[in-house]
């Protein structure tokens, strides 16, 4: 495929390559992308940062086929295109890298390099007979060219992760693609791996292809990129040239943090005790992938304390709450509640003794959405059998109790026996939150409260998270909107790479020093 | 509007099957309408045929029940028919084997071996499942073959009646005896046992707190386990219950129809349970009604041959056409089937 | 010595109808879909291969009808699968009852038998014997006196390898049963891969039923098949879809088959040995899953 920017034409020089204007896509009422407006010049490598649900996979997927806008131009090569399907984009010369490869873990890297394009050397009967000497040729060719070692002949299931990931970017050049994506490329690799990408991506580059990286992790992208574009809200906020680059000024954009400072809730005492209501020392564990997600974890949480973990997505932040919730096994160091030990406590066994967990997950893992409002509440109930003597539900105190919580919460709804998935995001949200702690937990672990949910829902849930400390309980609160986190925590740990990068007293935070420490700037 | 597309997505597979079949009599020249309203009066048309009817019904009642127990939870144990017939062995070996005068303690000791057996016998793909994530289809898949090996092996060996030719068990004694309803039908008090299964699992479904945590662990494990209920416990209870239920039926067969255990114990019931259970969506009202028209079906289907030339064969083709269309999903309702 | 060598050439004949519905089988499973139904579709291709082998006189033409006519079976209860989303278990079970049905009824009907069909001028395959295979020790006696079937099972059986991972069409079989959505971030279509696969398993499906009834004795019965489907389906579980494997264990489970019949004969207890399938494919299974769990992260 001809690369379009070729000068040899008499064609003016292409100035976006690929781009948008005024892109809009929601969905439902949640506004993805909200007037995106990007230009990404040929041949260079253009990176896009944000927070979670700030646009990017999204726009991304757009851009892929995967999605169509709702109104605004797709631009390529200064025209604008409409891109139906991922083939079509493809014939286009855009492909993407995803963060989830897409490899058949059984075949060769070489099968996999191949597959959908595989060579033939004869019909045989309409079976196509790969010729493999050509494809091993070619794809030795390839990574020779890129100055990459490759033993094309392993399993993909047995080479190491960033292997893979070179396999996926090798696939995309086997197919000719001119405008490579990279989602969150650096997430699974190693400090050294990541300097070897970035070789390969530059190589690539000089080659003349484009390069999109999409990336939460500021110093990386100040690396590697010529051009930034930063999302926040569905919105570009704010576009920087390499050579002007600020990394706080960057870091204050990503966050929001050039809002004015928030008004503090007033402050806890915590109530003293012998042992901190839970304490974590020395945890470490791995994530779904395998990689190294916490190392040495040390924390305390006092009664009637609200610990904020402030951390960017994808450095430990979600299989800490895993962890403490008793959804991921730890490898080393030990939990304790009240100076109990429960690392080894499997999740009921850890409410039983008084830990309400609320999930970030609200649609699969925090409700049922295909059931009843009544049996959402039931199935979370604190001593469920004491409502079901002898095994038989007593419908009459069930639905008395049920009913407490619907009003307790102000939680909108027809009737009791709707399903969940009818209600509004901030109404399941206060559902899930009524349930915990209904049983007057001694503990909370919260994940994104109010993901998802509006103003005064936002409200409503954060007065009632006060409302439990301040009776004593404690809180772990996990959250990506920073002026939440500011807003409820009496504490604030910033997590970055899977360590605890500091502990601040929130009377003593200053947002920039947060942020840096979010972003291991400064560290 | 959606309550009327589902309810008639659920009849659809029983509508289209009478359909196939109606093309089948067609193909070879009979009049579909003249052979269903004689299906119709086999089955229904005077006390004596409903009994029949009913008494074809039992076991149905107890495997369909065994197996929506299981399905509700997302449990696909397709193990019922293995459970069943080791059931229905050792209620006829406690049958014949241990003499007790009281009719009423001989046949609760028979009942009970074929709760307990049943039970006991699926114990060991449900720990698996637990435990190891293993997959229940295929393991109760297999062990069914393994069960009838047993059975057989047993019913020709050391269980084989003295005197008889081949393939069963000596009589059960008379006090282990079902008591006959309605004789000369065969319909026997096993009908009774299973009108009150079934009410029970009616009962379990809506009211008890394992029946709501085990609709919960159909729905939604991810959820189910986040909010503490103990899947596994609930993974194993299930099955282990829905054993003990299949052994049970065979238990009732076993005292109730046959008197002993014979090879061929049970023609295919674990399977039929299991097309009932499917289209009834594993509610206890629609148990009773499939296991009814099922066992109508299996009942007319014998005694039409009396006065026609259709083969029982057809029953088969109309239960093989509600299976393979039970699961379709024609208009895009959310389903909880288990599929794996 | 004679006892062993006739139990071996039998299981080698037994063996056929395992091996060829287990090939179908890998081959389906591979492309993502469970076929519980091979025991109907080699009913199916038994009925069929003696119905026309009887009155074409060719037990070639005998052949290729049952093996068309079961995979049409199987194209059929691919789409209920792909388009519609029914569940691949029930739909196996449920064709399985189908077809029994429907070969019941007929027979009932057309021949007015109970349950056997004989039918004369039924064309029984040929048996073969390579001359220079003849003449060696044992693997003379085993492979002499085969039908052309017996040796085309062993020969697509040693090709399969080949067909599965040198071809494209191999290739992309696999990776729309290995992971739907990488499939088709390729652009392949998965449903018609699926289908075509079922398809295949179908047509060996009704192969391997043909060689149960014109290929031993030239008899049909209801119970002809007699669970084989299902031993194919352990073989092909337990052989974890390689095919060389998978072949292999079809071999043993037919000389088991073998065994359990002469015993029966001797009127000693068959069915510890005719259990043997099935309580391996456990055992395999839960090796696997007790391997799987010890890498998992999750909490116990």
């Amino acid at each position: 495929m001809e690369n379009s920017s070729d000068l040899l034409s008499s064609n003016t020089p292409i100035i976006t390559r690929l781009g948008c204007s005024s892109l809009y896509k929601s969905y439902g009422n949640v506004k993805a992308c909200d007037g995106v407006d990007i230009s990404i010049t040929p041949s260079s490598i253009h990176a896009i940062v944000g927070q979670n649900g700030a646009g990017k996979s999204t726009l991304m997927k757009i851009f892929q086929g995967l999605e169509q806008p709702e109104s605004g131009k797709i631009i390529i090569n200064d025209q604008p295109v409409s891109l139906k399907t991922p083939s079509v984009a493809m014939t286009h010369g855009i492909g993407m890298v995803h963060q989830e490869f897409m490899l058949v873990p059984e075949f060769s890297l070489l099968e996999n390099l191949i597959l959908g394009n595989e060579p033939i050397t004869s019909k045989a009967l309409g079976l196509g007979a790969v010729n493999f000497e050509n494809a091993l040729t070619d794809a030795q060719k390839l990574s020779e060219f890129l100055d990459i070692n490759l033993d094309w002949e392993t399993p993909t299931i047995k080479a190491p992760v960033h292997v893979r990931q070179i396999l996926e970017i090798l696939k995309l050049l086997y197919k000719d693609v001119d405008v490579l994506i990279l989602d969150e490329p650096t997430a699974v690799l190693a400090p050294s791996q990541v300097d070897d990408l970035f070789k390969l991506l530059r190589k690539i580059n000089n080659n003349g292809k484009t390069i999109v990286f999409i990336s939460h992790k500021l110093n990386e992208v100040v690396e590697l990129a010529h051009k930034i574009s930063v999302l926040r809200k569905g919105k570009m906020v704010y576009e920087s040239q390499n050579n002007e680059l600020e990394v706080n000024e960057l870091a204050k954009r990503i966050i929001g943090a050039e809002m004015e400072p928030v008004i503090k809730a007033s402050s806890n005492i915590p109530i003293k005790s012998l042992y901190p209501r839970l304490k974590v020392s020395n945890v470490s564990a791995k994530n779904n992938k395998e990689i190294q997600a916490l190392q040495e974890i040390d924390l305390e949480i006092l009664a009637g304390e609200v610990l904020g973990v402030a951390a960017v997505a994808g450095n430990g932040q979600e299989e800490l709450i895993d962890c403490l919730a008793g959804l991921r096994k730890i490898e080393t160091g030990s939990i304790q509640l009240d100076g109990e030990e429960i690392s080894g406590f499997s999740v009921s066994e850890r409410r039983n003794k008084g830990i309400g967990y609320i999930s970030p997950d609200r649609a699969h893992e925090g409700l049922c959405l295909e059931t009843s409002l009544k049996e959402n509440i039931l199935a979370g109930q604190h001593k469920i059998h004491q409502l079901a003597p002898l095994g038989i539900i007593n419908n009459r105190k069930a639905n008395a109790v049920v009913e407490k919580r619907l009003q307790e919460f102000e939680i909108v709804h027809e009737s009791m026996n709707q399903k969940a998935k009818d209600l509004s995001g901030g109404n399941q949200q206060k559902l899930v939150i009524s349930r915990e702690l209904s049983a007057q937990p001694k503990m909370m672990i919260i994940s994104q409260p109010t993901r998802g949910v509006d103003i005064s829902g936002r409200n409503f849930i954060h007065q009632k998270i006060l409302d439990y400390s301040n009776n004593g309980g404690a809180v772990i609160l996990a959250s990506e909107e920073l002026d939440e986190l500011l807003f409820l925590s009496t504490k604030i740990a910033v997590v970055y790479r899977g360590m605890v990068m500091g502990i601040k007293d929130s009377s003593e935070i200053d947002i920039d020093q947060i942020g840096k420490m979010m972003l291991g700037v400064n560290s | 509007m959606n309550l009327s597309k589902s309810i008639f997505q659920d009849f659809l597979p029983i509508i289209i099957s009478f359909f196939v079949g109606a093309l089948v009599l067609l193909f070879v020249g009979e009049n579909p309408l003249e052979i269903y309203s004689l299906m119709l009066s086999e089955g229904f048309g005077s006390t004596r045929r409903i009994a029949a009817t009913l008494s074809s019904a039992t076991p149905l009642i107890f495997t369909a029940v065994a197996t929506a127990i299981c399905f509700r939870s997302g449990v696909f144990n397709i193990g019922i028919e293995g459970a069943f017939v080791l059931g229905g062995l050792a209620g006829a070996f406690v049958g014949f084997s241990i003499e007790i005068n009281n009719s009423f303690f001989h046949i609760l000791f028979c009942l009970l071996a074929g709760i307990l057996v049943g039970g006991f016998w699926l114990y060991l793909p449900s720990w698996l499942r637990a435990n190891w994530k293993v997959d229940e289809v295929v393991t109760t898949l297999m062990l069914n073959f393994i069960a009838v090996a047993i059975a057989t092996g047993l019913v020709n060996g050391p269980l084989l009646a003295k005197g008889a030719g081949n393939n069963m068990t000596p009589m059960i004694h008379e006090s282990a005896e079902l008591l006959k309803l309605i004789p000369p039908s065969t319909l026997h008090s096993g009908f009774l046992i299973g009108i009150f299964v079934l009410i029970l699992y009616g009962y379990f479904c809506s009211n008890s707190l394992f029946g709501f945590e085990n609709k919960m662990v159909g729905l939604n494990e991810i959820f189910s386990k986040a909010v503490g209920i103990n899947t596994k416990k609930i993974i194993i209870t299930s099955m282990l219950l829905s054993g003990a239920i299949g052994g049970l039926g065979g238990s009732c067969h076993a005292l109730g129809v046959l008197h002993r255990f014979v090879e061929g114990f049970s023609p295919g019931y674990g399977w039929t349970g299991m097309a009932i259970a499917l289209i009834s969506r594993n509610s206890a009202l629609g148990i009773f009604i499939g296991s009814i028209l099922f066992g109508a079906l299996a009942s007319a289907g014998t005694t039409i041959q009396l006065f026609s030339d259709i083969p029982l064969d057809l029953v088969d083709v109309l239960q093989g056409t509600v299976m393979l269309l039970a699961t379709i999903t024609v208009f895009n309702l959310r389903k909880n089937n288990a599929v794996r | 010595m004679q006892f062993v060598e006739n139990i071996l050439a039998s299981g080698v004949l037994l063996t056929t109808p395992i091996l060829l519905a287990a090939i179908g089988g890998l081959i389906n499973r591979l492309g993502g879909i469970v076929n519980i139904g091979l025991e109907g579709k080699m009913l199916l291709g038994a009925i069929i291969a003696i119905i026309v082998s009887a009155n074409t006189n060719s037990w070639l033409l005998g052949l290729l009808a049952a093996g068309f006519a079961s995979s049409l079976a199987g194209f059929f209860f691919s789409v209920l699968i792909t388009r519609l989303n029914a569940n691949m278990i029930i739909v196996g079970f449920g064709l399985n009852i189908f077809i029994a049905g429907l070969v019941g009824f007929y027979l009932k009907w057309f021949h007015g038998s109970s349950g056997t069909l004989k039918i004369e001028n039924t064309v029984l395959l040929p048996k073969v014997s390579l001359p220079f295979i003849h003449d060696l020790p044992l693997i003379g006696t085993l492979f002499s006196n085969k039908d052309p079937l017996t040796w085309i099972s062993w020969i697509i059986a040693f090709s399969m390898p080949w067909i599965i991972f040198k071809t494209r069409l191999g290739m992309r079989i696999r990776c729309a049963g290995s992971d739907e959505n990488v499939a088709r971030s390729i652009g392949l279509n998965v449903n018609n891969l699926r289908d075509f696969s079922s398809s295949i398993a179908g047509f060996f499906a009704g192969l391997a039923g043909a060689h149960l009834s014109i290929g031993m004795l030239g008899l049909f019965s209801m119970g002809l098949i007699s669970g084989r489907g299902f031993i194919a389906l352990a073989a092909f579980y337990f052989g974890r879809n390689m095919p060389i494997r998978t072949s292999l264990v079809c071999l043993i489970f037919g000389i088991l088959d073998s065994m359990q019949i002469r015993l029966q004969g001797l009127g000693l207890p068959s069915e510890p040995v005719q259990a043997i399938p099935w309580i391996t494919v456990i055992g395999i299974l839960s090796f696997m899953g007790w391997s799987e769990q010890r890498k998992s992260q999750e909490l116990k």
